[in-house]
């Protein structure tokens, strides 16, 4: 009885398919280096205490999706395709943490009305507007006007940052533009007008296409640039904010323990872990003198490490 | 500056004009993008705290705030900088030995010489330039020859103009104001595809100084276009056109009564650039400057020149340029420098040389500059300037300097060069010959005159040897910036026109006996401290104090060639509503220029306060600007009329100016 019951276990545990209740689906929109560190830092975090299916979006059907949704531990998505691709064929109950994915475009996300809010958490890509600003001031200490040029998709990023900047008495001027083809206009009239250029990601106001035209232009007015990325600063902005993949994965992984202990998802919100980078180049280049970058990232709250 | 002085330009020239790529979702992906390396190491300018000599940086801002319509009033700005006006319109710019024709400076527009090969020095009313194209001015003060040749003697000015890019759209510019100041001027920039384009026409006036015949009028033309050709490479072509009166001669010079200069001025420049695999980029520059001046001076001293008599003063002067420079980075902390270039100097005038021939003179020049970052905290930077120069041979100037920056906070820097002045065309053939004619055209006859200045034969170049110790200090949570130079100069071969009467060394009259001749008269040695001190209290308030002192040995008739102290103060504070205010004030004793009498010293507070105002989108701005708001003083020239009235005074003088971009 005992060896046919084992049998039957040793069957099932064979046969049990691989969105089975209490397994975790790491959903990757890509099978590119960052979305595999991400998943990397994410499973190594998660260790022996669940199971990590990961797959990529390509991997995975509409219908498939759809049952996981329904029988799925939680659901990862990494990137804004994944993201999409889950809302879009979420007909189940399964929590939903998306990770890797601006804010603005975690926000359009169109989530099925019976999936409980606290059901449905991101861990966004871009950076929290005391942290950017937070930047600018550690490192241009004596810059008082900040520039920003963004498209109508970072109204509320750019709300969010005029309410810092007036908390630490900086001036920002923000230029709206809708069509690629004012991105030069608008970044003149603020840089006539600015001590630094903020970069927030904006698919319109800059982007891999029109990079280069806005550092060209921004060294020709002498004004440094805070970056987003460290591909960023290694253009030509002068100090990049930002959270690499792996910080990502592994907060995604916290995020994933503090459901299993309290049944529910932290709200979204920006990685806690970040890291500071600056191109000396450009810096001296441009005669800026640039703070420690341990006392910066004090600054900016970071852990020490 | 230095040799990678062409970087902005070369930024600039860079710009491709493709911002009309399509709007895409944005994603991580832009997060991860890989970006190609934009600000590479052979395209960034040279740090100041890096550069081998103290440079003063004059900004859109700065330039915009003084309020200025004459370019060379800007280098007041200029610690240890000297700015004069002969005439209305004729301005001196010096950086130490102060001369009539302030030859002693380099002076280049996007790189290329407006030096003048006739008389040495610039003829600032003659540039076609409009000071609203101008993005920014570096001027290095110290010897630079190493760097950019002969006649970067005591300093060089660099004049970097607007991409078409930034000043895309129309701009209006009218001024108005004393002594019948108007101008008017209007741009228009734009981009088609892969260039983009700048036109700016204008018309200036101006009555000059109070008791002179030196009114001026202008009509400019200047266009600037950038091409991107891909694949790296870039043209950038430069075209200049001036017209123009000047109100020349005198009432009581009974051989060179009042009258109009005719000005006619151009300039071609066209720039190649390409980038080069392993971060380097090679450039090509040809240009031509063109300045011809054509005088009818009359005459009236009756029986001699009868009533109508006149003589012709016409000059040419023109320089054709080619150049050619690779900027390299061999490896981290290695950068050079390496080029070459062809010149020819003409100059045609049957008044000053007395002859009808046109006169060349061709030079060539090689260079090389290398970069080398021993360690973290020390920097060398070498370099030497190889030049032929058909009238006086040839000559190499080098420089060393090794700089020490503990942080990026503090900067140190010890150097030590040689620079060579060749003499002007001027100054190696002149003979000024009067030819009389009466009023009829036809030559008086009269017999020849002594010329009022002769050749002396070979001259020399003058040779300036430096050494100085420069410190460049960042405060910046202060918004304090400190940047200090003490230098140790030994100039010989001094050139100057002196009077060929040894007994006298006095030459006057109107048709003087003993002839001037330029010649090397002697040297000097000059030890002094010159800096800035730069604050910035807040965004909107910005201070900056300039002072220079120093201390001349010269052994020529206890001549002082420079002010032996210098200060100036600027405050600029921008109020709410638009409202901005400058405060500018100067002083300087009294000192003797090269070839001049006494000058005497002056205060000036000069004031600007303008109001910025959005007009349907547009910018626009009045701005209401005061010289010389104190007492009235004595410019350049000590000259008086016979009444014992001061020719060359200056008065307070106030303007308006209105600007809208749309």
């Amino acid at each position: 009885m005992f060896r046919r019951l084992l049998f039957l276990c040793l069957i099932w545990l064979a046969l049990r398919p691989a969105w089975a209740e209490g397994v975790i689906h790491l959903i990757l929109s890509d099978s590119g280096v960052a979305y595999q560190e991400a998943s990397e830092a994410f499973r190594a975090d998660i260790g022996a205490r669940a199971t990590v299916k990961v797959w990529t979006l390509a991997e995975l059907g509409a219908e498939q999706a759809q049952n996981l949704s329904r029988v799925a531990k939680i659901l990862v998505p990494v990137g804004v395709k994944a993201a999409r691709f889950v809302a879009e064929h979420h007909i189940g109950q399964a929590p939903v943490l998306a990770l890797m994915i601006p804010r603005a475009a975690s926000e359009k996300l169109q989530w099925p009305t019976s999936l409980g809010r606290r059901k449905i958490s991101a861990i966004y890509i871009d950076q929290p507007p005391s942290r950017s600003l937070g930047l600018a001031a550690a490192a241009f200490p004596a810059a008082r006007r900040v520039g920003l040029v963004i498209s109508p998709e970072n109204a509320a990023v750019a709300k969010d940052l005029l309410k810092e900047a007036t908390l630490r008495n900086l001036r920002l001027t923000v230029e709206t533009i809708n069509s690629a083809d004012d991105v030069a206009a608008a970044l003149r009239r603020v840089l006539q007008d600015s001590d630094v250029l903020l970069l927030v990601p904006d698919a319109i106001a800059i982007n891999a296409g029109n990079a280069q035209n806005v550092l060209l232009t921004t060294y020709r007015f002498r004004t440094p640039v805070i970056g987003f990325s460290q591909g960023l600063s290694k253009a030509g902005a002068v100090a990049s904010v930002y959270s690499s993949p792996k910080q990502i994965g592994q907060q995604g992984a916290q995020f994933v323990h503090r459901m299993e202990e309290d049944g529910e998802l932290p709200m979204p919100q920006h990685a806690g872990e970040f890291s500071v980078v600056f191109n000396p180049h450009v810096a001296r280049s441009l005669g800026v003198a640039l703070p420690n970058e341990t006392e910066v990232r004090r600054k900016l709250g970071a852990r020490l490490e | 500056m230095v040799k990678w002085r062409l970087r902005f330009l070369a930024i600039s020239l860079l710009l491709a004009p493709t911002t009309g790529s399509m709007a895409q979702e944005l994603s991580e992906a832009d997060f991860f993008a890989e970006l190609p390396e934009v600000l590479t190491a052979s395209r960034l300018s040279q740090p100041l705290m890096d550069a081998p000599n103290s440079v003063t940086v004059l900004d859109r801002k700065l330039i915009e705030a003084t309020g200025y319509r004459n370019l060379s009033d800007l280098f007041r700005l200029v610690p240890g900088m000297y700015v004069g006006q002969e005439k209305g319109w004729f301005h001196n710019v010096s950086l130490h030995l102060a001369d009539s024709f302030a030859r002693r400076m380099q002076v280049l527009i996007d790189g290329r010489s407006v030096y003048l090969p006739s008389f040495g020095g610039v003829r600032w009313d003659a540039l076609p330039l409009a000071i609203e194209d101008i993005e920014r001015i570096e001027v290095v003060r110290g010897s630079n020859a190493a760097s950019f040749g002969a006649n970067s003697f005591t300093g060089v000015i660099n004049i970097i103009t607007r991409h078409p890019e930034d000043v895309a759209g129309r701009m209006l510019h009218l001024s108005g104001g004393d002594h019948a100041h108007q101008e008017g001027w209007f741009r228009w920039a734009g981009q088609g595809g892969a260039a983009s384009h700048r036109i700016t026409l204008g018309r200036r006036e101006d009555g000059g100084l109070i008791n002179q015949f030196d009114d001026e009028r202008s009509d400019i033309l200047n266009y600037r276009g950038d091409y991107a050709l891909g694949g790296g490479e870039s043209l950038s072509i430069q075209l200049g056109y001036l017209q123009g009166e000047r109100g020349s001669g005198d009432s009581i010079t009974l051989s060179d009564l009042p009258h109009d200069q005719h000005v006619k001025s151009y300039s071609l420049q066209v720039d190649y650039r390409r980038m080069l695999s392993g971060d380097r980029e090679w450039m090509l520059k040809a240009s031509l400057d063109h300045l011809l001046t054509r005088e009818v001076s009359p005459a009236a001293f009756p029986p001699v020149l009868p009533a109508g008599s006149y003589s012709l003063l016409d000059l040419l002067s023109r320089r054709w340029h080619v150049e050619s420079q690779l900027n390299s980075e061999h490896a981290a902390g290695l950068r050079s420098s390496v080029g070459a270039y062809l010149r020819r100097d003409q100059v045609q005038s049957d008044y000053y040389f007395n002859v009808a021939d046109t006169l060349s003179a061709d030079s060539w020049g090689v260079f090389g500059h290398l970069e080398w970052r021993i360690a973290p905290e020390w920097l060398a930077n070498m370099g030497a300037f190889l030049e032929g120069y058909d009238t006086v041979g040839t000559r190499l100037s080098p420089r060393l300097t090794l700089h020490w920056q503990p942080s990026s906070r503090h900067a140190w820097r010890l150097g030590m060069s040689r620079a060579y002045r060749n003499p002007a065309l001027l100054e190696t053939y002149i003979t000024t010959i009067k030819d009389f004619l009466g009023p009829n055209g036809v030559s008086l006859g009269l017999p020849p005159t002594q010329p009022y200045f002769v050749a002396a034969g070979p001259v020399d170049p003058e040779v300036l040897l430096s050494q100085e110790l420069g410190y460049l200090g960042k405060w910046p949570e202060h918004g304090l910036d400190l940047d200090v130079r003490i230098f140790n100069e030994k100039i010989s071969d001094l050139i100057d026109a002196s009077c060929t009467s040894p007994a006298t060394r006095t030459c006057s009259g109107i048709f003087p006996i003993n002839p001037r001749r330029f010649d090397n008269i002697g040297g000097a040695g000059q030890k002094g401290i010159e800096g800035q001190l730069k604050w910035q209290p807040s965004a909107l308030t910005g201070v900056i104090v300039n002072y220079a002192a120093m201390d001349i040995d010269s052994g020529i008739n206890d001549k002082r060639y420079s002010p032996s102290q210098q200060y100036g103060l600027h405050v600029m504070h921008e109020f709410s509503g638009g409202l901005d205010m400058t405060l500018s004030h100067y002083w300087l004793p009294a000192f003797n220029p090269i070839g001049q009498g006494d000058l005497h010293g002056y205060k000036r507070l000069d004031a600007r306060l303008a109001k910025r105002f959005r007009l349907d989108g547009s910018n626009g701005q009045i701005a209401l600007v005061w010289q010389n708001l104190t007492d009235d003083y004595i410019e350049f020239s000590d000259d008086k009329l016979p009444n014992g009235t001061p020719y060359n005074l200056f008065d307070s003088r106030f303007q308006v100016n209105f600007q809208l971009e749309f």
